[in-house]
């Protein structure tokens, strides 16, 4: 009996405490309203959270269901809701317009959702704008449809006018019944996009994809050309189906095949450049503590990280991120755009990136290192490097060899092993500061030459005994100094424009700043 | 005044007669005044006396000798001068003798200046007189544009929470405070924004601020607009990417703060012409959405954008459409 009393006590309270809360944190309003729509008008339908379901009927007006639900941490949170969440309607006959108003700012004490359900006559046109939702579908239309949101999925069915769906991260299915018989254009940054049509459907296809792949199980003829496709389903009649994606996969399926069904485009047609099969995959990343011997890696897309490689490595990448720890052997890195970084590079480094920084821990047989636009930082080079930057400072930490350093636009620092005596140097900046340090006993040619339009500008340096001399250039003034420091040794040369030179004759630490990673 | 002027005091009176014309408006004013008229007399041309005006005017002096009191002219004045000078002369000898750091040697023949890169904890030595100002006794607004030179940053006991920031103006001041203190935080923004001669000093600055502002508690909406402004209008790339990377460290506070912070990333991802800036932009916007932080219909546009560029570096439109990736219901 105890027993009993005790389960019907919890069930009760557990159904209070329900009900409680429930009135406590939520609410929901519906509405139901219609409006006289012309035959070839527009739909225009703005709610940025929420769902939207807009079919096409034989109907004369249009009906909107309106699901206003409300949350809040208290009533007075929830009546501000259901207050500032306002649905509005303007426009004419020709042109229907249904917005959900919201505050700009947003508040954490509560949020609202609006969910329509729009039945509409089916020539008209719809357009939805929107910015979070689970779906948005538009189905029955022959007027066309212009769909955009952020995240959530896009459906079209049955839509035999043009289409527009852009979407960030949802998915699109597109589905025109048919042959489609009007320009479509599909893009998702992050989604996938899957045009289902029926067999013997003909149309023209252009896809575009980064990371994703072009699949299907229809018969399709065209051409790669990069991350493009261009070519057409069944003989490539008819309307034009444009389909972007940066990141996810494009399918056209036979209606009621599944994607698991298909094949690559990529494995069917050749490529514009070679003729040949393209690769069946753009995204490949390797991550690996250890390569046992040496490491070559090609990849369209994708990361690389080794923590070690006791061979050569070799890497290519389109566009991606290249971490390499350890290498033994020679180390040839070419990335298109992405950082690089290197631990303790044994062999000779070959660095070269489109965008990205450049950090190297130790280059201990030297090297060449680019970047189209990045810092360059070199903790310890064991030899001679070559270093160049299209812009972005370049630091030599500790040099044991001669460096031969250019940027388009930073400072270069570059600062000398202190045993080191003589090395040939080359710094040259078009916008920045050079900086040398060197110990006091390093014997070289100066050749330093800084061109600016500051009249306060100086070359500083430790050594005495330099000749300067001083002229016009057009509307700069060219500050040239050279001799020979401690007898004379090799070449060095340092070329600033509108920045200072400064040349230290002491073993200076150098502040690597930012840290490094 | 006109002692101070005409450097005839101690350095104790100088520095007590500095310390009242700062509290003192009027005195503050006169001061001014004085300095200004002083420096227009200098700058007058010496222009010789015709003969006939100097004798007439000895002739109508010279009867009147005898009665007039004669005018003796306090030595101190002259004479401490001379010492001042050579004590500094004798000083800035002394230093530059004994230094191992740099010594600058002007273009037109060797001169020694005092410039050198402030180590921290290492003690300050200036041929020009210091001056030390708590930052809570300045006010925080900078009149006109100063001319500040040679900046260093200064945080001696770094467990006590104060900073010093040091500069020369018409003479070399240390301004000491905590990092939170409105006239340190309107100092730093000047530096940041308005030292154009020198990209290393404002790199140095920006990395300065990094340290000292990432942490939350000295979070500043002014030291982000100040590097959203750098990071805007800087045309040195290896100083904007310092920007962009101190931008996305800085600890979002404040509202203001975070969507100064988010326009300017947005605004180097569209504009930047540097690929590393747009690629640093673009992380740091990654970032942010990761986080939790709300991005708005601007930041969504340009990334979209960025992601659908065809002609823009792969490696940002992939960041691009990762960033994109993370935004979630706001």
């Amino acid at each position: 009996m105890t027993r009993t009393i005790r389960c019907v006590a919890t069930v009760v309270a557990l159904f209070c405490a329900t009900a409680a809360s429930a009135a406590k944190f939520g609410t929901t309003e519906r509405f139901v309203r219609e409006f006289r729509l012309n035959t070839n008008g527009t739909l225009w339908i703005d709610n940025p959270f929420g769902n939207v379901e807009i079919v096409g009927g034989n109907v004369a007006n249009v009906t909107v269901r309106a699901q206003k639900t409300v949350t809040g941490i208290d009533d007075a949170a929830i009546r501000e809701a259901l207050d500032q969440t306002q649905l509005t309607t303007t426009g004419s006959p020709q042109t229907l317009i249904i917005r959900t108003l919201l505050p700009a700012a947003r508040t954490e004490r509560w949020m609202s959702v609006v969910h329509y359900a729009v039945s509409v006559p089916s020539t008209v046109h719809v357009k939805i704008s929107s910015q979070m939702s689970d779906r948005l579908r538009v189905a029955n239309v022959s007027g066309g449809a212009n769909i955009k949101n952020v995240n959530g999925a896009i459906v079209i069915e049955n839509v035999t006018g043009p289409v527009v769906a852009d979407t960030v991260n949802g998915d699109i299915t597109y589905d025109p019944s048919g042959s489609p018989t009007n320009g479509v254009q599909l893009s998702s940054v992050n989604g996938q996009i899957e045009v289902a049509v029926t067999p013997e459907a003909s149309f023209q296809w252009i896809g575009k994809t980064i990371r994703g792949d072009f699949r299907t199980n229809l018969p399709v003829s065209g051409r790669m050309s990069g991350t493009t496709f261009r070519g057409g389903i069944n003989g490539s009649r008819g309307a034009t189906i444009t389909t972007a994606t940066m990141m996810g996969n494009v399918f056209v399926l036979k209606k009621g095949t599944k994607a698991e069904q298909t094949q690559s485009v990529r494995s069917i047609v050749g490529t514009a450049a070679a003729g040949g099969v393209g690769p069946a995959i753009l995204v490949k990343s390797f991550h690996a503590t250890l390569v046992d011997g040496d490491f070559t890696f090609n990849t369209p897309l994708g990361n690389v990280s080794v923590g070690q490689v006791r061979g050569r490595a070799r890497v290519t990448t389109r566009a991606g991120e290249v971490g390499l720890g350890i290498v033994l052997g020679e180390c040839t890195v070419t990335s298109f755009g992405g950082p690089l970084s290197f631990g303790d590079i044994v062999g000779f480094l070959n660095a070269r990136t489109s965008a990205g920084d450049v950090v190297i821990n130790s280059a201990r047989a030297g090297g060449f290192a680019a970047t189209d636009g990045g810092m360059i930082r070199v903790l310890h080079a064991g030899a001679a490097m070559t270093l160049r930057s299209g812009g972005g400072d370049i630091l030599v930490a500790n040099a044991n060899g001669s460096i031969n350093a250019e940027t388009r636009s930073g400072d270069v620092t570059i600062t000398v092993a202190p045993q080191v005596r003589r090395s040939p140097i080359y710094a040259k900046t078009s916008q920045g500061n050079v900086v040398l340090n060197v110990s006091p006993q390093f014997a070289a040619d100066i050749d330093a030459t800084l061109i600016t339009a500051d009249e306060d500008a100086e070359i500083r340096s430790d050594f005495a005994g330099l000749a300067v001399r001083r002229d016009q250039v057009g509307q700069k003034t060219r500050i040239r100094f050279t001799g020979k420091v401690n007898g004379g040794g090799d070449r060095v040369e340092l070329f600033a424009e509108d920045g200072t030179i400064q040349i230290t004759g002491e073993s200076r630490p150098v502040v690597i700043s930012p840290s490094l990673p | 005044m006109p002692l101070l002027l005409t450097w005839s005091l101690d350095a104790a009176g100088r520095e007590a007669a500095h310390r009242h014309i700062e509290t003192c408006p009027e005195c503050h004013e006169e001061w001014l005044s004085m300095k200004d008229t002083w420096q227009v007399l200098a700058d007058l041309p010496q222009v010789d006396v015709p003969p006939h005006v100097r004798d007439r005017f000895l002739a109508a002096a010279l009867p009147q000798q005898a009665v007039v009191i004669p005018f003796r002219r306090r030595p101190a004045a002259r004479w401490l001068a001379q010492a001042a000078a050579v004590v500094v002369l004798a000083g800035g000898a002394y230093f530059a003798g004994q230094r191992t750091a740099p010594v600058r040697l002007a273009p037109r023949g060797a001169a020694v200046t005092a410039a050198q890169p402030m180590m921290q904890g290492q003690p300050v030595y200036s041929i020009a007189e210091t001056r030390v100002l708590p930052a809570a006794s300045m006010s925080p607004n900078i009149e006109g544009r100063p001319d500040i030179e040679n900046v260093q940053f200064v945080d001696a006991d770094p467990r006590d929470g104060q900073i010093g920031v040091a500069f020369d103006v018409t003479q070399h001041v240390t301004v000491t405070g905590s990092p939170a203190d409105k006239s340190v935080v309107r100092l730093l923004s000047y530096v940041l924004q308005n030292d154009p001669k020198s990209s290393t000093a404002r790199s140095q600055a920006i990395d300065w601020v990094r340290q000292t502002y990432s942490e939350p508690r000295y979070a500043n909406p002014e030291i982000t607009q100040a590097l959203a402004s750098v990071l805007h209008n800087e045309q040195h790339e290896g100083v904007r990417i310092r920007a962009v990377d101190t931008l996305q460290k800085l600890p979002p506070k404040f509202t203001s703060s975070g969507d100064a912070t988010r326009e300017a990333l947005i605004d180097a991802l569209k504009n930047d012409p540097n690929p590393s800036v747009r690629i640093k932009a673009v992380e740091a916007l990654a970032r942010m959405a990761n986080s939790g932080q709300s991005l708005d219909q601007a930041a969504v546009d340009t990334l979209r954008q960025k992601a659908a560029q065809g002609d823009e570096n792969l490696y940002v439109r992939v960041k691009a459409a990762e960033a994109l990736s993370k935004i979630g219901p706001r």
